[in-house]
């Protein structure tokens, strides 16, 4: 299974590493594209179905919480898979963003392989 | 009975412990880096060139500032991003960045997972690690040094 996978964080090295990881992680990835705030990311989803959104928390625009709201307000969108990657360890911030919608939530620092079993998790799809 | 974050959190040698802890972990997960050892407070302050504060807010409060040697931001910088052909700019935002993770590191051993709110990171002089009073650990990395301070408000 090939994944198109969006990067949404404001810090462009975070993308870097991010997009960096999932490659050393093993999974096939196809197009991995990258937006620095929700609003960029949704611009990018209406031109490129994504199988998978990785998204960061703390942004300027658009944040995480409103692009999962936005996300989850249309029929189609709602369909990608997101997976919150952020900093905040917060128990209650980790329930409020799977409550808005995500599916996974990774927190930094992370392992690739602890990237890459939550991204299976997510999707479903056996661990290699 | 035991303690609480705030109370661990006012022992300086466990600070310090925790933030061996913190770096050694952000360290080889993200950077695929290792510390090579303590450093000389003195020596590691001499070099230091970039650095970024976090504050954090929970059961306590305060701030994590790192500073880093040009040579170690950059030789990092390279291990985070995977490629040798890095830019001034990039550097300057994984010192911001390494400051997040450093931070959530060390609030996160203080309390229950996720009782702390960490702000944004901020650049600061490396001679605000000087000016700031905490527990203070200097490290030194494959090439330069790393220092972090960890004060209570």
């Amino acid at each position: 299974m090939t994944l198109n996978v969006l990067i949404v964080d404001d810090s462009p090295v975070m993308r870097s590493f991010v997009k960096r990881v999932l490659k050393m992680s093993g999974l096939e990835t196809g197009l991995l594209l990258e937006a620095g705030d929700g609003k960029q990311a949704l611009a990018v989803m209406q031109e490129h179905p994504m199988d998978l959104v990785l998204t960061d928390i703390n942004m300027p625009e658009m944040n995480g919480e409103q692009l999962l709201r936005t996300l989850q307000a249309d029929a189609v969108l709602r369909k990608t898979p997101v997976v919150v990657v952020s900093t905040d360890a917060r128990l209650d911030r980790v329930d409020q963003m799977m409550s808005l919608g995500a599916s996974g939530y990774v927190t930094k620092p992370f392992t690739p392989e602890g990237l890459r079993h939550e991204v299976e998790r997510v999707l479903g799809v056996a661990h290699v | 009975m035991s303690k609480t974050g705030a109370e661990v959190y006012s022992k300086p040698a466990v600070v310090g412990v925790v933030i061996e802890a913190s770096v050694e972990r952000v360290l080889e997960t993200m950077c695929f880096s290792a510390v090579m050892g303590p450093a000389e407070m003195e020596l590691a302050q001499a070099s230091l060139g970039i650095g970024a504060r976090v504050d954090f807010q929970g059961p306590t409060q305060g701030a994590v500032l790192i500073g880093c040697s040009p040579a170690g931001a950059q030789t990092l910088t390279r291990n985070f991003l995977g490629t040798e052909d890095i830019t001034d700019l990039q550097v300057l935002q994984f010192v911001s960045e390494l400051a997040n993770m450093i931070c959530g590191a060390v609030v996160s051993t203080f309390g229950a997972p996720g009782q702390y709110d960490l702000g944004s990171p901020d650049p600061v002089a490396s001679t605000a690690l000087v000016a700031t009073n905490g527990t203070r650990v200097d490290f030194e990395l494959e090439e330069g040094f790393l220092s972090v301070v960890a004060y209570q408000a």
